[in-house]
This record gives C-alpha cells, structure tokens and sequence, in this order.
C-alpha cells in the first residue's frame, strides 16, 4: 500500500514513551549481542591465529599417511622423506592460495642443565618460516601478547647462533634458568663441574643459558647436543608450559640423526580454503604416487582444542542471542499488544474502508519493524561505543587452555551483527504479527464499536 | 491498492454474485435474521426485517436505542453476517461473501460516515479522504488528488485540506468522514447515527448537505437517527421498532 510506511512512522509517534521504552530495551538488548558476537569473534580469531600459526601447524598440516598418529612412535616409517618433501612443497609453491609452507620436526627428548634433566616436546622449524611466523599480520592482529617471547628474542634474531633454541617458561624454570643468551653475556663462566648438591647450584646455573638437549636417534642411539637459550616463551597451550622447546629445523634433524620431517604446514592466504587445499594436495600427490594425510585447521584430528571450544563457543553464543530474542520478542509483544489495543476502533475504521486483514497486519507489522531497525541501529552504536569502552579499559584474564593472560579485547564483526540482526529482525516482526493478527480478525462491529482508539 | 488478491477477490464476486434480473430496486434486505449473544442473553436485533431501497434515494432508519437500526447498517455495509436471509446490491447477494470479498465490495461501491467521525488522526484532512483511494490502483497520485479535492470541495472543506482532525470542530470533522464516504463514487452511503455526536444547529446542517450530495451525485443514502427534528429533511422515513420495520413513510 502506498505510503503505508510513512503512515507507519507517523503511528510511533503516537505514544513516544512506550515507543521510545521499546527501542530503548531493543538497543540495549542488541548492544549487548553486538558486544557477545564481538567476543566470540575475537575468541575465534585469537584461538585461529594460534591453531594455525603459533602452533606452527599452518592452515593445513601435511603429514604422511597415518602420519598424525603413529609418526611419533614409528618415525622412521611415517615421517616424511627429502623426496616426499619436495613433492610437497613443490605443489604449494604453484597454487596461489597457499602464501607459504614450511617444514617441522616433532620429537621428544630431555632437556638437562648439567644437574637434572626434564622430558621436553621438541619442535624444529626453519627459521625463515618461523620469522614469517611471527611476524604475520594476523599474529601481529589476533594474537601479538602470546606471540611475543617472555624474555629475549626468537631464534630468527640470532642468524650466528645455530644452535639457539626457545624454551617454554615453566620448563625454563625446572631447569633453573633464570638468564637468557643475552642477560647472560659478560658473567662469569660457570666451572666445568657443577656443585649440583650445594647452594652453589642456583648462583652457578644462571651464569650462563646453556640448555643440553638428548634424544634417542631414529637409528637407537643415544645422541646430546649443547644448546643455548636465546628465549623463555608461552606455548599457545597451557599442557607446553613445562616442556616445550623450539629448536632450528637442522639441529633437530642433528639431533635424531635424519632428514625427514614431521610435517609441511601450508599458510594459506584465506583461511576458507583450508579444506579445498587439504583435498585438493591429497588427489593430486596420490596421483603421483605418494600417499598423504591433509588437515585442515578446523579437523577435530588435528586440532581438537580449537574444534570443541569454538563448538561451546558458538553453544554460547547462540544460547544467548536466542535468550536475548526472546526477551526482545516478549518486550514488542507487551507495547504492541497495547499499541494495537489503544486504536482497536480505528483498526475497525480502516478495515470497514475496505482494507483486508493482510493489509491491517503488514500495516501493524511495518510499525513493528521501524521500531526493531531504530532499536537494532541504536543498538549497534551503542554496541560498539561499548566494545570501545571495554578495550580501552585494559581489562585482562586468561583464556581457557592458554597460558597467562590477555587483554579483553571486542572485535565487532559486520557479518556476526548481521546474523544476529537477521534472527531478531524476524523474530519482533513475528511477535508483532501474532498480535496484529489476533486483532485483525476480531469481528468488525466489535473492532467499531470498541471504547479505545 | 490492487494486488493479487484482490484480483481474486474480484473474480470471485463476479462470480459468485447472482445478479437478480427481475428486481429494479437497488438495495434488497430479503427476511434478515440476526441475533447476538451479550454474555448469557440472547439478543434478537434483526427478526426477519425487509427492506427495499431504490437508486438515489435518501432514506432514514428511525427507531429508539436497540430496534435495530445499527445492525441493518453493519448487515448492508458488509460489516457483518445475518444468520439467516438475504441482502441484495444491484441484485447481488452480498450476504455470504468471504471476507476479502467483503473488504473489495466496501471499498468499492459502499462508503460510511460514523457517528464518532472515525478519522484517522495520524493523516490530515486530505490524507484522510485519500485514504480508501489508495486501494484503487488503477488511479495514480494525481488522479486521486483531483478526486479528493473534488469531495473537499464538496463539503466547503477545501481549504481545511492539510489541516490535522484534531483541529477541526465536530461539525467539520463529519463533513470530512462525508467527503470520504463519496471520494470511491460508491453505490451506497451508510451513515450510522451521524449527527448524534453535533449540536443540532449542525446536524441539521450536515443533514442539508447529505440530502444536497445525495441529488448532486444521485448517491444512496441510507442514515440511522434517533432525532425526530430532523426528520422534516428527509424524503423517505422507515421506522424500525423490535427488529422489524413497522412504517415507511414517504
């Protein structure tokens, strides 16, 4: 109907505090789903950034077949060889989706400071690929605390060092060493032979960030090297805290006396194209004969920390937009069912000018929806004045399954504010629509001869 | 507005409307029954009432309060149902139309003045008489502003065009629901006790300008009254009494 919607507008003015209550308690009820969905988006990025980049996996992880699970058992066998390498990072470097790849090394040993020694993850990665690493935008923008060492710098900073290596913080700590390679330089050398069973030990560990490293080589022998501790770090899960080292590629390969690697991690530039890419190097490496196991960050195989907990996040989320809906739909249904109440002899009037009950309700309905999108922009401004406010505010706390804390940050996402205003949108039309129908298809003497409106 | 509905709409009343050849009488009320049920009570306003009402003609429904007069208005306005016999306009039996059907012949051939005015205080005085054109899709914005001038100017209302309703007196107002009543050029105008809400200087006023309208436009009109005064106005008089007509004078 022509200028339904102006008549419409006009109608709200009508009773503007119960109108304006109602945007009001639309605003802040979609505020408060802007701010939800701005975590949630944050979470998602962060725990992203981490499966795919500061857990070194990239947005897909290229093991040989059966690889992910018996490569730590059955390395000789399962690991992938120079050949397989090649092939791999062959197909990576002509498909344009993939930005780069990278090889790792998986292995367990000990780490030992002369004294004692402690089982340790070893994790050894080309330093040019850990510099991309580290300094993507996406870590830069998602994850920049965690990707930050705790004390001193990356291996990558140390090109003359070989030998230089990251240590977890609280594997640093079992070890008693209190010093980096560089808060280390200008002391005093430690004497050859420890005095392990003295006070001396403490005084005489942090003199230097010698960390020895053993392992049993993939052939059965026992195989040690001398490292040195350029870097304490937090791994992006709270299991590596104590025994975690990140070590150059070649002086694990030195180590378990091999040329094989774990892994290829593929960085993608988008990471919706995980599953394809995943797919699509799978088919095309079996053509050539060599049998691969592809996952994409999003496999629970692989990565089962960031499956379930964007599953209970995303739970959560939509719990609360649900519950946040039903509150909105109860508010429009109460200040319709009065607003249609008020004019039940002027529903009558329209009516009896020939208007049909489909187009009283789309007429009421309109009101509805004015209303909503008023409440839902109010709401968006006041939802991300609200995310301002709260980053700015510094807040800290610490994520699930990560070590240490970060700062509370709401990232507002256009497309989760969208979804969210499609299901409400919806919803307060339909609370609308169930009252205006109800009214609309009362008898017309009794619409007429009404006391209201 | 004209949409796919109200096509159907249309077809089917073409359809199911029987035309009755053998009545020239314009509007035909056949053994009307209508009861209502107030709570417990039954009440019994229309008790087999027959009424025939011909092209052009001003008539007045006469009765006291509860004879009946409103539900024959609600009946021939398509407003409600009778339970029982037939109403008849231009020979259709209008009677048992679905409710879409309802809402297109109301639009279409009957207009309504209210004894409350009835207008619609979010739309100005123009916006108000418009209103029923704006179902009509065929007439385009300005073909409807010459319509609704025209019925302004009919009423001496012409000037008052963008003002609201709340700013105009009762007298005013009615005048306003009598242009909107003839804006469609409908067949029939109902008005439901019209004048009980105006002094009687201006009831007898606005009396004078249904009858003028009803001889200028050559528009049925079929009003309820309790007012005996302004009965010298009016050519045909029906009395009602108990649901029943029970004179007719001429």
């Amino acid at each position: 109907m022509e200028r339904a919607w102006s008549v419409a507008a006009r109608n709200l003015r009508r009773n503007r505090r119960r109108n304006l209550a109602t945007a009001l308690a639309i605003a802040f009820g979609f505020a408060g789903l802007v701010v939800i969905g701005g975590y949630g988006n944050r979470v998602e990025q962060f725990l992203r950034t981490n499966a795919v980049y500061l857990q070194h996996s990239g947005h897909v992880t290229v093991f040989l077949e059966n690889g992910l699970h018996k490569a730590s058992a059955e390395p000789e066998q399962f690991q992938l060889n120079p050949v397989a390498q090649q092939k791999i990072l062959a197909w990576a470097a002509q498909d344009r989706r993939v930005e780069f790849s990278a090889r790792y090394l998986r292995g367990v040993g000990l780490a030992g400071n002369g004294c004692g020694t402690h089982p340790t993850r070893l994790l050894g990665m080309e330093q040019t690929a850990l510099h991309r690493v580290l300094y993507h935008r996406e870590v830069a923008k998602w994850s920049a605390e965690i990707s930050r060492p705790v004390r001193g710098r990356w291996m990558d900073a140390y090109p003359e060092l070989p030998q230089a290596v990251a240590v977890s913080a609280g594997l640093a700590v079992l070890l008693q060493k209190p010093r980096i390679h560089d808060e280390a330089v200008g002391l005093p050398p430690a004497p050859l032979i420890l005095h392990c069973e003295t006070e001396q030990r403490l005084d005489e560990l942090g003199r230097d960030a010698n960390v020895q490293l053993a392992a049993i080589t993939y052939d059965g022998s026992l195989n040690a090297v001398d490292t040195e501790m350029v870097a304490t770090f937090h791994p992006s899960e709270t299991l590596g805290e104590d025994g975690t080292m990140y070590t150059s590629l070649s002086l694990l390969q030195t180590l378990f006396a091999t040329e094989q690697v774990t892994y290829v991690g593929l960085f993608l530039h988008d990471a919706k194209d995980a599953a394809a890419v995943a797919k699509e190097i799978t088919v095309a490496l079996g053509k050539e004969g060599l049998a691969i196991e592809a996952l994409p960050y999003d496999d629970e195989r692989s990565k089962p920390y960031y499956v379930g907990t964007m599953a209970f996040l995303g739970a959560v989320v939509g719990f609360i937009t649900v519950l946040v809906e039903l509150v909105l739909a109860l508010t429009v249904l109460g200040a319709m069912t009065l607003t249609i109440l008020e004019r039940t002899r002027e529903i009558g009037t329209w009516r009896a000018l020939g208007f049909t009950r489909r187009q009283m309700t789309a007429l009421l309905v309109r009101e509805a929806l004015i209303l909503s999108l008023l409440g839902l922009l109010a709401g968006l401004l006041l939802g991300l004045a609200g995310a301002v406010a709260i980053n700015a505010s510094g807040i800290r706390f610490a994520p699930p399954g990560v070590p240490g804390t970060i700062q509370l940050v709401i990232v507002p996402a256009a497309w989760i504010c969208a979804i969210q205003a499609a299901i409400v949108i919806p919803g307060l039309c339909a609370a609308a629509w169930l009252v205006a129908r109800a009214q609309v298809k009362r008898n017309l003497v009794d619409l007429l001869t009404s006391q209201t409106g | 507005m004209k949409d796919g509905a109200s096509d159907a709409a249309d077809t089917a009343i073409e359809g199911s409307l029987r035309v009755d050849a053998m009545s020239e009488a314009f509007v035909r009320v056949e053994e009307v029954h209508k009861t209502y049920r107030l709570g417990e009570a039954e009440v019994r306003a229309l008790r087999g009432l027959s009424l025939t009402l011909h092209k052009g003609e001003f008539t007045a429904l006469v009765g006291s309060s509860g004879s009946g007069k409103s539900t024959l208005l609600n009946l021939v306005g398509c407003l409600d149902e009778p339970d029982r016999g037939r109403i008849l306009i231009e020979g259709r039996d209008v009677a048992h139309l679905s409710d879409e059907e309802r809402s297109h012949t109301r639009n279409r051939n009957i207009g309504f003045i209210f004894q409350s005015f009835n207008l619609v205080p979010v739309l100005d005085v123009f916006e108000n008489v418009e209103l029923p054109l704006l179902l009509h899709a065929e007439l385009d914005a300005a073909a409807r502003r010459e319509r609704v001038e025209q019925a302004l100017g009919d009423v001496a209302l012409l000037d008052f065009r963008r003002h609201w309703p709340e700013k105009l007196s009762g007298g005013q107002r009615q005048r306003v629901a009598v242009a909107r009543a003839l804006v469609t050029k409908p067949l029939l105008v109902l008005a439901d006790e019209p004048t009980a809400n105006l002094d009687s200087e201006t009831a007898a006023h606005l009396i004078d300008l249904m009858v003028e309208l009803n001889q200028k436009r050559k528009v049925t009109f079929l009003f309820s009254t309790h007012d005996e005064k302004l009965m010298v106005r009016v050519p045909r008089i029906v009395r009602i009494r108990d649901g029943l007509t029970v004179d007719e004078a001429l």
